[in-house]
């Protein structure tokens, strides 16, 4: 794995909270996702054929 | 980005993040989610909970406090990346005004964000480099690798 360039955020400031729900499932985080991958098709293809 | 931010709360898995945009006149809770569109993208959606506590990305709060609710959400995207430094993030804006929003504040911080992303900007469903005279209709920002 290549090395990132910087620091970006002390995670150990950042608040955590378990009880925080997912909007994975949500109807407009669900559209937002199918979009992305129609309109992302040609990259994310490109992608995977990069990590072959 | 210099602007104060929201404290904001995230899931263990930092993919969840809610926080709340405060006037003197109402509090409005928002949410924000990476969900993983294809090998190492993500999609980052935002928006305000409704009734439901859903994300809705259609509503105009006119909280006056936008340029804090973007600072908090650029740095929960610090954080993401922090956390999965070696994914990269796919957003766009739910309308013209928003992208154009989105566009401008890419340029304005470009010497910021510069060292460290790489971002490309998406126009007529083509890929390239981030330009800062240029309005995209999505973005992808990667993390640089030395």
């Amino acid at each position: 794995m290549k090395q990132k360039i910087g620091h970006l955020i002390d995670l150990s400031k950042v608040v955590v909270d378990p009880t925080l729900k997912s909007h994975a499932n949500d109807p407009f985080v669900v559209r937002k996702v199918e979009e992305a991958r129609r309109v992302l098709a040609p990259y994310l293809k490109e992608l995977a054929d990069k990590a072959k | 980005m210099k602007e104060k931010f929201y404290l904001f709360r995230a899931s263990e898995d930092y993919l969840s993040y809610y926080f709340e945009s405060r006037s003197e006149e109402r509090t409005i809770p928002k949410a924000e989610q990476f969900e993983k569109i294809g090998a190492d993208i993500y999609n980052l959606a935002f928006g305000d909970l409704d009734e439901s506590r859903e994300i809705n990305d259609l509503c105009v709060s006119n909280n006056q406090d936008m340029n804090r609710v973007l600072a908090t959400v650029v740095r929960t995207a610090l954080t993401f990346f922090e956390t999965y430094p070696d994914r990269r993030v796919y957003f766009t804006g739910s309308s013209k005004a928003r992208l154009r929003l989105y566009s401008a504040i890419l340029a304005r911080e470009f010497e910021n964000w510069k060292p460290v992303f790489e971002v490309l900007g998406m126009q007529n469903g083509k890929l390239a480099p981030f330009e800062q005279s240029v309005n995209y209709e999505a973005f992808i920002i990667d993390r640089k690798s030395i």
